[in-house]
């Protein structure tokens, strides 16, 4: 029998390269950073264009899901057990000729009383707090333009947090 | 087709072992009480398998496996189940140790039994396996290295590897002197401090 479902779409250019978006959707341990109503995301395994992801929900619920992927362009998860509020998830990618891309993200919601009043604005949300969350690895060298002068810049790196303050750069150590 | 994942403290190819060794399910799988190989032709071994749940049921079944990648059982014959088929995929976890074990199973018992309580027993069986099979092989010893041709199958079913991503600076902080005031960017969020 099938499953009623809500569906919902947003889409919304973003100012980064369609593999720097990529790179980042399939980065599943920082989910809990950005996207809304998820508190953590846990990759399990990775193989080829598959990876086996848990979630942890704000709301305490628990899921595991199989991401699908096809470099640089989509991201689809699905669940495979626990109480997932989706029945897929699919974020699609679309360069543009300026080098930048356009994300757009399609879910099937399930119905959830609980969830309903979050689940409408989920998506648009969600895009939201990825564009937001993009933001952090946009490269800015300059120090000072049109947006003013950067005072101090942390960043977090390879080599541990590197700070860059009045145009100079400092490598961070733990402090015990 | 219901699912589930586990993640399995031991390298796949003692997984693998395990979920092959069809001889000794009885010593794991929940309700089991008698597995014997009916006959064995490359990659496919047909068995007759005995389950004691609410009554005793005899199913003949084929497995397949796909290298130490993948294994998946079919019905051959059985006068209880109209139909009984799934699959395990085995994939090395992301953290390098074990092995993520993904389990399909669909079963049909037949008109007389609503869906929803098919799936309901199969969800329950597919669980129950998870962890029986977790529970055994923490007790089973350590595995030695894999016998070279348990190795190489392993090799040979491992898909290319993904290759590592260098690691993408972050920034994680970030203060602006403008025009107006100083414009504080934190973790995606930016706030503006009147000067």
């Amino acid at each position: 029998m099938p499953q009623f479902t809500i569906n919902r779409q947003h889409a919304e250019p973003v100012g980064a390269s369609a593999e720097l978006v990529y790179d980042v959707l399939t980065d599943y341990n920082t989910y809990g950073e950005w996207m809304p109503l998820i508190a953590k995301g846990h990759l399990m395994a990775r193989e080829g264009d598959l990876a086996i992801v848990e979630f942890d929900l704000t709301s305490g619920a628990h899921f595991t899901v199989e991401g699908i992927h096809t470099r640089n362009r989509m991201v689809l998860t699905r669940p495979i057990a626990g109480d997932c509020p989706f029945t897929k998830m699919q974020w699609d990618i679309q360069p543009e000729d300026s080098g930048k891309s356009r994300v757009s993200l399609a879910v099937r919601l399930r119905p959830n009383v609980k969830m309903l009043p979050s689940a409408f604005g989920w998506c648009k949300g969600s895009v939201r707090a990825f564009t937001a969350h993009l933001s952090a690895y946009s490269a800015d060298v300059s120090v000072s333009g049109p947006d003013g002068e950067k005072l101090l810049e942390v960043m977090e790196t390879e080599d541990g947090l590197v700070c860059w303050m009045n145009g100079k750069k400092y490598v961070m150590k733990e402090s015990q | 087709m219901i699912k589930a994942v586990i993640n399995v403290a031991a390298p796949r190819y003692h997984v693998y072992q395990v979920l092959t060794d069809y001889e000794k399910y009885k010593q794991w799988l929940p309700n089991c009480t008698g597995s014997v190989i009916a006959s064995r032709e490359g990659n496919r071994v047909d068995t007759d398998i005995t389950v004691n749940m609410m009554k005793t049921v005899t199913m003949g079944l084929r497995f397949e496996s796909d290298g130490a990648h993948s294994l998946t059982f079919s019905l051959l014959k059985s006068s209880d189940l109209k139909g009984y088929s799934g699959s395990y995929r085995l994939m090395d976890a992301a953290d390098g140790v074990g092995t993520v074990v993904i389990t399909e199973m669909d079963l049909d018992a037949g008109g007389m039994v609503p869906r929803f309580m098919v799936d309901r027993m199969a969800k329950k069986s597919i669980d129950d396996t998870g962890n029986a099979l977790r529970e055994y092989i923490k007790k089973l010893p350590p595995p030695a290295a894999p016998p070279p041709a348990a190795a190489g199958a392993v090799e040979a079913a491992k898909p290319a590897p993904v290759a590592a991503r260098p690691k993408r600076a972050r920034r994680v902080l970030r203060v602006r002197k403008t025009a107006s005031g100083y414009q504080i960017w934190y973790m995606g969020r930016e706030f503006e401090v009147k000067g």
